[in-house]
Formats: C-alpha cells, sequence, structure tokens
C-alpha cells in the first residue's frame, strides 16, 4: 500500500464520519444551508480524492450522492429521511470498500453491482432537470434526459454493416452478442477520458460506430472539448467482461443483449422495385417440400446473376446463412423469402408497434423458437394493446389507434406462429372501426387469450439458444435510460480551500514509542536526587551535591513539561466517542419505534486516548441498553404521562485526574425487585441476601454476569451478556462504574475513568523497612493520629477524624508482615486514610514518603495472581516499589 | 510533435492527444478545402476526431491499422 493510499484511507474514514455526522446534525434542521454546504463540500472532496486512485465504484457512488447534495444545496430536492437513509447507506458501502481495500490493498470488481444499485438509488433522488410533465411511465420515456437520452430514436441495427451483422449472426449462435450505447458525458475530455480509446479497446468487439448527438455547429462556434459523440459497439464479450470493462463510466452505457435473428437484416438497392416473383415461389414450394439443397442451389443461382449491391443479394446472403447455421428453421428463411416481395426488411415483431405508441415491450425477435422470456414479451405487448383498445375517450384518433393495434396484434401472432388468426383478427378489426371502438378486437383477444400463454413451438431449439446471462438484464431494447451526467463544474475546486485547524497525522506507535521514552526519561531523572546524596555521604563533596541537586531541577522540569506536552499529544475529546452516537441512538430508536433524544455535555472534555478508546464498546452497551430496556414506546410513555419523546443524556466532565461520563435516561428504569428475584431465581444470590440488600444493590445486581431482566432477547441486547463485560473493560482501564436507577423515572450509568494510563501517581509509604506505593486516586489523606485517640472496637481499631468513624487496618496485619507498627517520637501513628469503595479505611504505616510518578508495569507470571499487589514500578536509585491494588488487599 | 501542419495538408503521427484538438480546430477554421493524411496515426483521440467529424475535412490516406480505419471511414468519408 503506497503512502498516498494509507492517507486517503484514513482521510476517507474521517470524512464518512463527518459525513454522517451532518446528516443527523441535518435531520433536525433540514433548512440549515451552512449545514448542506458543509455536507456538500465533505462528499464532493471525498469523491474528489477517490478519483487519485483506480476505483470506479466508490468514485461513483460518490459522485451521485455528490449530485444529490448539489440538488440539495440549489433546492432542487427537499431534504427528507429517505434521502438521509439511501446517503447513509452509501457512505455504509463506501466505508466498506474502504475496509476492502484496507484489507487487500485494492478494489475487485466484485461490489461493481452493489454500486450500481446504490448510483441508481441515489440518482432516482434528483429530479431531471427538464422534467415537466407528471404522466406516468414518462420516467422511462427518454426525451425526459435530453442529455443523454437515446441520441438517435430511429438508429436501427440496418446501420451496422451486413459483414458485421453477419459476424455477430454467427458468433450468436453460440455466444451472447451485445449491443453497447456508450455516451460520454459532454465533459468527459476534462476528466482525462478518451471514450474513442475505451470503445476501441472494447473487448470481443465485432463492431463499433460513432454518432453524434445532435447536429454540428458551425466550425467558428464548434467547442472541440465538449463531446457530442455518441459509440455503439457490437461485441461478443460476456456481459460481466463489459461491466469490467467500462467500469468506470459504467452510469454511461447501457448494455442490451441483442438476439441472433436481430441482426438479420437484408439491405442494398432495390433496383426499382420487387420483380423476383419466380424466384419466391420456387423458393417457397423448396421450403415446402423441405428440398432444402434445391433451394440452395435456386439461391446460389441467383445471387451469381444479381449485383452483390443489390437488395436481394443481400436477402440472400443472408438465406444462405442462416442456411448454413441453422437449416431447420424454416420459419426464418420463409419470412427473408417472403420479404422480397415488398423489399421491406422481414417483420421480426417489433417494426410493427406504431411511433406514437409507448413502446410496449421489446419486439418478439423471431417468428419461431419462443422461448420462456418470448412469451413473457408477447404477452406483455397484448396487455398493453387490450388497454390501448379499452381506452373509451372517443379521441378523434381513435379509429387510428385501432388500426394501430391490430397491427401489433398481428405482428404478435406471426411471432407465435398464429398463422391463420389474422383472418379472424382483420374480421375482427373492419368490425371495431365500423363501431369506432375497440370492443370488437378486446372480445376476439378474449378469444384468443391462451396464445399468449401457449408453449413454445421448439423446444429443442430453445435449448441451443444462448440464454442470457443476466436474468435482470435486458433483451434488445427494452432497459433502463442512462441517467443525466450532472453539469460539470469546474469552479468547484475554489470550494475546497476551506481552511482547517492545522493538524498533523501520526502514526499511534510513534506516539506510544514517545511516551514510553519518556516514561524511562522521569525514571531515570529521578536517579539524580539519589546520586546528589551519594556524592554527599558517600564521598563527602558538598558542592557537587548542591550542583547536582541543581541541575535535577532544571531536568526535572523540562522532563514534566515534556511529559505533559506528549499527554496532550495523546488527549483526545471524548466526542470522539460520543460522534457515533447519533447514528446508532438513530438507527436502533427507529428499529425499536421508539423517539430519543439525544442530548451530549461536555464533550470537549479530554482524556488519554487509550482511554478514550477502551471507552468506546462499554458506552456503546449502556446506550444500546437504555435504548432498548430503558426508554419506553411513545404509547406507553404517553400513558405515563412522560413527554412522547426520551431523553438519553450523554455527559462528560473532568474531576481532578478523572474524567466523569454519565448517561441518563428517563426511561422506566430498573426494578429492584424484579432483578432480586432474578438473581435468586438464576442462583448468583442467596436467600439471605435477598432479604438483606437494599433497593441500591440490588440494582447494582445488572453487574453480575449472565444476568438479564429482559424477557425477550432482541438483536439490540438482552442476551445476559452486557453490563458485566462493561463493568470488567471500565476496570481493567482503573476506572469505576456505578448505577442508580429509580424505578418510573430513569436511569444513570457513571463512569469514572483516570485521565491518563501511561504513568501512575503513587504515594510511598514504608513499613517494616519495605516500601509500598499506593495509587493517589485512593489516597484521601494523610493523617497523624495519637495513640491515645485509637480505640479497640472488639478486635478491630477505630479512631474519629473530624466526627466521623474511620476504621482502621494495619498494613503489616493486611500483608502477613510479622512485626507491629511504629509511632514516632510523639507517640503517633501515621494513617494513610484511602478511599475504598464507598467507605473510607484508614491504613497504619510506619512512615509516610514522598510521591512519585512511576510507570506501572503489570505483574506478569507467577506474580500475576497476587491480588495484593496491581503492578511493580522501578525507581530511580534502580529499586522495585510494589504497588498495593487496595480492593485486592483490604 | 503528433500533428505537422503544412501549407494545406495536416498529417497526424502516432497517438494524437487531447491538447491538440484546440489548435487542429483553429487550423481548420482558417483553411475551408484542408486535407487530412491519417497514414501514420494509430490513434487520436475523440476531441480531435469530433473536430475533423465537424469540419469534414478531405482524407488523403487512411491509417494502416485496419480496426482503426473502420471506425473512422464511415463517419469521415465524403
Amino acid at each position: 500500500m503506497t503512502p498516498l493510499l494509507a492517507q486517503f484511507l484514513s482521510e476517507a474514514r474521517d470524512f464518512l464520519q463527518g459525513i454522517g455526522e451532518k446528516l443527523m446534525l441535518l435531520e433536525d434542521a433540514p433548512a440549515d444551508k451552512d449545514l448542506i454546504n458543509e455536507l456538500f463540500r465533505l462528499v464532493h472532496t471525498l469523491k474528489g480524492n477517490t478519483g487519485l486512485f483506480e476505483f470506479p465504484e466508490m468514485t461513483r457512488v460518490l459522485h451521485a450522492g455528490e449530485d444529490l447534495m448539489d440538488a440539495i444545496r440549489d433546492g432542487r430536492v427537499a431534504y427528507s429521511r429517505e434521502l438521509a437513509d439511501r446517503l447513509l447507506d452509501a457512505m455504509d458501502f463506501v466505508g466498506l470498500l474502504c475496509d476492502e481495500i484496507t484489507a487487500t490493498g485494492a478494489l475487485g470488481s466484485s461490489q461493481t453491482i452493489d454500486s450500481a444499485r446504490l448510483t441508481d438509488g441515489l440518482r432516482l433522488l434528483i429530479p431531471a432537470p427538464s422534467e415537466t410533465s407528471s404522466l406516468p411511465g414518462s420516467a422511462a420515456v427518454p426525451a425526459a434526459l435530453p442529455a443523454v437520452a437515446e441520441a438517435n430514436p430511429s438508429w436501427t441495427m440496418a446501420a451496422i454493416p451486413e459483414s458485421a451483422r453477419m459476424e455477430g449472426y454467427r458468433r450468436g449462435r453460440g455466444e451472447t452478442v451485445f449491443l453497447l450505447t456508450y455516451t460520454p458525458g459532454e465533459g468527459c475530455f476534462y476528466q482525462g477520458d478518451d471514450p474513442f480509446f475505451q470503445a476501441r479497446q472494447t473487448p470481443d468487439l465485432l463492431w463499433g460506430g460513432i454518432y453524434t448527438r445532435e447536429p454540428w455547429a458551425s466550425l467558428k462556434e464548434l467547442d472541440a472539448y465538449r463531446c457530442i459523440l455518441d459509440f455503439r459497439v457490437l461485441s461478443t464479450a460476456t456481459r460481466l467482461e463489459l461491466v469490467e470493462h467500462f467500469r468506470y463510466v459504467l452510469d454511461q452505457v447501457k448494455i442490451v443483449e441483442v438476439l441472433p435473428l436481430a441482426l438479420v437484416l437484408p439491405q442494398g438497392d432495390p433496383n426499382g422495385g420487387p420483380v423476383y416473383e419466380d424466384f419466391v415461389t420456387d423458393a417457397l414450394s423448396y421450403l415446402e417440400a423441405g428440398r432444402l439443397p434445391e433451394f440452395e442451389k435456386a439461391t446460389r443461382a441467383l445471387m451469381e446473376l444479381s449485383n452483390p449491391d443489390l437488395w436481394l443479394s443481400s436477402a440472400l446472403r443472408w438465406l444462405l446463412l442462416v442456411l448454413e447455421h441453422e437449416p431447420g428453421n424454416l420459419v426464418v428463411l420463409r419470412a427473408i423469402v417472403e420479404s422480397l416481395q415488398t423489399l421491406s426488411p422481414p417483420d421480426w415483431g417489433g417494426a410493427a408497434i406504431p411511433e406514437d405508441k409507448p413502446a410496449p415491450a421489446p419486439p418478439a425477435p423471431g417468428p419461431s423458437h419462443l422461448y420462456s422470456r418470448q412469451e413473457e414479451c408477447v404477452h406483455e405487448i397484448i396487455t398493453v394493446q387490450r388497454a390501448i383498445l379499452s381506452l373509451a375517450d372517443g379521441a378523434p384518433w381513435q379509429k387510428g389507434r385501432i388500426h394501430a393495434a391490430a397491427t401489433t396484434l398481428s405482428a404478435c401472432l406471426r411471432a407465435i406462429d398464429e398463422l391463420d388468426a389474422p383472418e379472424e383478427l382483420d374480421s375482427a378489426l373492419t368490425l371495431s372501426l365500423a363501431a369506432n371502438s375497440g370492443a370488437e378486437l378486446i372480445s376476439w383477444l378474449d378469444g384468443l387469450h391462451s396464445v399468449a400463454t401457449m408453449p413454445s413451438v421448439d423446444r429443442q431449439l430453445t435449448e441451443e439458444l444462448p440464454l442470457p446471462e443476466d436474468a435482470g438484464g435486458d433483451v434488445l431494447v427494452a432497459g433502463s435510460v442512462p441517467t443525466a451526467e450532472g453539469e460539470i463544474k469546474f469552479n468547484r475546486r475554489a470550494e475546497d480551500a476551506i481552511g482547517g485547524p492545522k493538524s498533523l497525522k501520526v502514526d499511534q506507535v510513534k506516539i506510544d514509542r514517545l511516551m514510553n521514552l519518556i516514561g524511562e526519561m522521569v525514571v531515570s531523572k529521578n536517579a539524580l536526587p539519589y546520586l546528589a546524596g551519594r556524592a554527599e555521604t558517600v564521598f563527602g563533596v558538598r558542592e557537587l551535591s548542591r550542583e547536582i541537586k541543581t541541575q535535577y531541577t532544571v531536568i526535572n522540569r523540562i522532563a514534566e513539561e515534556m511529559q505533559d506536552a506528549i499527554m496532550q499529544v495523546c488527549m483526545m475529546p471524548v466526542s470522539f466517542v460520543f460522534q457515533r452516537f447519533p447514528r446508532l441512538v438513530r438507527d436502533t430508536s427507529r428499529k425499536l419505534g421508539k423517539e430519543v433524544n439525544l442530548v451530549f455535555v461536555g464533550e470537549d472534555t479530554e482524556a488519554d486516548k487509550n482511554i478514550i478508546e477502551a471507552l468506546g464498546d462499554p458506552l456503546v452497551h449502556i446506550v444500546r441498553n437504555s435504548l432498548d430496556h430503558g426508554i419506553e414506546t411513545p404509547e406507553v410513555r404517553r400513558v405515563a404521562g412522560k413527554p412522547v419523546a426520551g431523553n438519553l443524556t450523554i455527559r462528560a466532565s473532568q474531576e481532578s485526574d478523572r474524567v466523569l461520563i454519565e448517561i441518563q435516561d428517563d426511561g422506566k428504569g430498573i426494578d429492584p425487585l424484579a432483578i432480586k428475584r432474578k438473581a435468586y431465581d438464576m442462583g448468583l444470590i442467596d436467600e439471605p441476601t435477598l432479604d438483606r440488600i437494599s433497593d441500591q444493590e440490588a440494582v447494582n445486581l445488572v453487574f453480575l454476569p449472565g444476568l438479564s431482566t429482559n424477557e425477550v432477547v432482541s438483536d439490540l441486547s438482552g442476551r445476559g451478556v452486557g453490563m458485566d463485560v462493561v463493568r470488567a473493560t471500565v476496570e481493567k482501564v482503573n476506572g469505576s462504574i456505578s448505577l442508580a436507577s429509580e424505578l418510573g423515572k430513569g436511569t444513570r450509568i457513571c463512569l469514572s475513568l483516570p485521565l491518563s494510563m501511561a504513568v501512575t501517581k503513587v504515594m510511598i509509604i514504608e513499613s517494616d523497612g519495605q516500601f509500598f506505593g499506593v495509587p493517589m486516586e485512593s489516597v484521601v489523606e494523610t493523617v497523624r493520629v495519637p495513640r491515645a485517640r485509637i480505640r479497640a472496637i472488639k478486635r478491630s481499631e477505630a479512631t474519629v477524624l473530624r466526627g466521623r468513624i474511620v476504621a482502621l487496618k494495619s498494613i503489616n496485619t493486611l500483608l502477613g508482615i510479622a512485626a507491629s507498627h511504629k509511632a514516632n517520637a510523639d507517640d503517633e501513628s501515621a494513617v494513610l486514610v484511602v478511599r475504598a469503595g464507598e467507605e473510607s479505611v484508614g491504613l497504619l504505616v510506619d512512615q509516610f514518603h514522598e510521591t512519585a510518578d512511576v510507570i506501572l508495569k503489570p505483574m506478569t507470571g507467577v506474580l500475576a495472581g497476587l491480588s495484593a499487589f496491581s503492578g511493580s514500578a522501578l525507581m530511580g536509585d534502580g529499586s522495585v516499589l510494589m504497588v498495593l491494588n487496595l480492593k485486592g488487599v483490604l | 510533435m503528433p500533428i505537422e501542419f503544412k501549407k494545406n495538408v495536416a498529417l497526424f503521427q502516432d497517438v494524437v492527444a487531447v491538447d491538440e484538438a484546440e489548435g487542429l480546430l483553429e487550423w481548420l477554421q482558417k483553411r475551408p478545402g484542408a486535407k487530412i493524411d491519417l497514414a501514420a496515426c494509430t490513434h487520436l483521440h475523440l476531441a480531435n476526431l469530433q473536430v475533423l467529424m465537424a469540419a469534414q475535412p478531405i482524407i488523403v490516406a487512411w491509417p494502416e491499422t485496419l480496426d482503426f480505419r473502420a471506425w473512422l471511414e464511415p463517419v469521415l468519408r465524403r
């Protein structure tokens, strides 16, 4: 992976995050112009960035998103929830692509289909610029999209040279032939595209043609860089290969499957008119009798006598070709022969559809051998014709309409081999015309309706015909109209130049290394005072000792500042984890049918990156729990007299060296009785506990592993894994969690976390000549208590401090040191008051020492089992300090 | 030079890139009876082709590459 790509990916994620966030905000303020502009800018920049790499799938989706945002910005589209959903889906998809690129370094073409689907979804929301009518089905009419609509509606297969069509017909026996229409955007030259090269490189190219979209402007006014050319390409590559080849411009191409018969179109000089009756009569009789060799001989003979440019010769060539490849297909041969009488191309069905009607369906391609798809087409045509006939508006063109419908029906009938039906049709038509209503034809159709579902005549050939690869694909002319490429604006770059705060992206590993180094630096600078002490006591050089101490203060100051600076680097606002909640809350509450207002307080509170990251999962869990179990459905809330929309508040604040995070909802709260019973039923607590514990303690039982109060396990929460994991995660980073709940009013969960994990402040205490560290966060105060004021209550000792009773415990007893603690000269005991859970406990120690910043290394190996110590630290003089784990000791 | 402009003939060589189109258009605007020699041309950018199609100059020599010629002939032959 190149550095550029790595940077792109990291930025892309930021952008996606930003886009998601802005969309959420927009939901509350749909008319906020600034927000829309900002959102547009984000999507636009991200799209621009993708252009640096070969990720057409990504670019395309983003491009559609950008166009949609542009439309919103211009007020052409109103912001809606559906729109937000689609945009979010699209951004999720882009995120998915980013993941794929991160994992594999590239993007496979497997996402092309999804990409196209999402792009279409987005584009559908953009109204076509010139759409004036709201006729049903007008979206399917090409005229609605002038820029890329079917440029030459009159274009037919006849425009393809005969040789190419013959080749296509030959290949079409075994392969599928596709007609690809490529309509490059008008501004494509500015994007570095060469559509001509692209078209020339089409895999398995049979033929290609270039067409103008509009008449040429005079040479003086011609804009050389506005592309107004289209391509049509005939290829035998698979649809997948074509999609792969045109993947960058997939929205500009239309791939349509061509059935071999559609290519059979004789053409040439009519030479005055049809005069080949003898041949036609002979040929038809040969065919009738199945005398193919004679038929072929007659055809060849006539061909030798004819000028190859003639229409006749072309038809004869086709006859020979069809004869060579599917000699059994008499119907096709007969149709070609018959076409000689009229010198019009054999009518394979489509031509019969009158121009002023909406083209009802793909023309039935061959007179025979219908496979199921074609049956469907015929059926569809008949249905449409029926609908046309039953229009009883008495329009002046009613007669013409009846005629047109009859012609279409007759073509359909011929396509499905109902050759004797036309007479009946004709009589029905005459009757209909006389009555000037379609009723006669409809009743005739009703009698014939079974035709449409008639089984195929010749199943054997069906199997030989290549079945379309893509069942949803287009046959011949059906299909969607490519959507308009947005107007290219060249001034957009200027909008990118919004200056953000200057920042530098640094790899986390580098920061961690810096962190470790400064940690070592802090420890080794602590060695200097010892050195000074030795200089004085061991070597007796007082002067030197003082100088070392002076130097030490300088180094100490710098080191502390440095440490602080590095800590600042690692600090992140809690909004980093909060930012995912708007989306989570929105999606979850919508899924649950609840209404929730999410409120953030103090998002800019900062804490160490590691802490913030560790906070993410527990918070998600808590928020989900609140949404799922806490906040009630709107109906329940209304009955309870609460506002319909629930409130979920996430509050962050800093309290000395701790970060406090509070998640509060105004939902139904936790029922302590239910929890107690549940815990008892599950054997998590015993009977005496059940009777004894307070409500407050009861609600805290939710932290027990395996406890879930919800009867229904949903996909969100309620599986009983959750709160215990949350607590474990929080405690792993030296945090604590507490829960308070009032039934019917709501629940509040408080997390308290250290600001930083890298350096721990400990207080050093001494007992029986050994040194121990006590984490500063649990130290309340240090006092010296006269021996006389220590009272023994039964077997434990206690004292009264400022009117409160504090239990005293000797560190020696706790750690199993066989010595009694010493008092100082005034017969006072050193008491370290520490916080243990909710209450304070006094630890009797021999002596207090200074506090120190240490790098706490957790116990490893066999020592890991010692619950009394949370870890060890290396001191400046090289000694090892054991840091007490008060929870484990007390 | 991908296009060598002589007095009344433009010789196209190798691959004619997109930025030639502007110059080509100007040149053709001044010379109504201009001639184009494509013999040595292997590919021309669509922008150039578009200019040629609009101007319909006389093509004195077609490209040697057959498939290329097959694309051009229908649209440039007068």
